[in-house]
């Protein structure tokens, strides 16, 4: 399936999307959804020990209206 | 040179990079485009599935968090592509961004620094050329 069409479907979650077709650039343009969640971690702990080619992504806004965004490191 | 369309009312640049690993394993993640950050940052667990070992590695650095001062490793990832842009041996430091950052790790200096890199908010465009 069409990677933006997954991401439209599973709007504001988590996605782990298995990667089965790039473009000429090596970016990703097909996948197959292996897990859709609310929880980050979920989705952090199903991809450990896939081997392979693997979209890890959030389907919603980014951030949430109302917040502003630092990154500290 | 490498361009890509971003949305300027965003609080952030969120951008698609390539993580490559041992034995061809590649995890594609969301990551927030940042200048200021000196180290580009993924997640533990990511860089575990990609065959790194971030426990064993011997340089940390420390990290100054809403939540206090934590320390984390730095792993050497083989490499990492943005765009058409690929750099080797990428530092990177192993740490969860909070979940309500929404995006799953940042784009640092040490990726960025091999580049120049135009931002035009007014346009939305994003330009990186390697020189």
């Amino acid at each position: 399936m069409n990677i933006e069409k997954i991401r439209e479907r599973y709007k504001d979650e988590w996605l782990l999307i298995r990667i089965t077709a790039t473009d000429e650039r090596d970016q990703a343009i097909q996948g197959e959804l292996i897990l859709h969640s609310k929880s980050r971690d979920e989705v952090y702990e199903a991809q450990k020990g896939l081997k392979g080619d693997f979209y890890i992504t959030y389907s919603g806004e980014l951030p949430k209206k109302g917040f502003a965004v630092a990154f500290h490191e | 040179m490498s361009k890509t369309i971003f949305n300027p009312q965003s609080p952030i640049i969120e951008v698609d990079i390539i993580l490559y690993g041992e034995g061809g394993v590649k995890r594609r993640i969301k990551a927030a485009l940042d200048t200021g950050a000196t180290y580009t940052m993924i997640p533990w667990e990511i860089a575990e599935a990609l065959g790194y070992k971030p426990e064993i590695s011997k340089e940390k650095v420390t990290l100054i968090t809403a939540s206090g001062v934590e320390t984390a490793p730095v792993i050497e990832i083989k490499k990492i592509k943005f765009l058409d842009e690929n750099v080797d041996n990428v530092p990177v430091v192993c740490h969860d961004l909070p979940p309500k950052s929404y995006v799953v790790g940042l784009l640092g200096s040490s990726f960025l620094k091999h580049f120049k890199i135009l931002i035009d908010y007014r346009k939305g465009l994003l330009e990186i050329t390697r020189e």
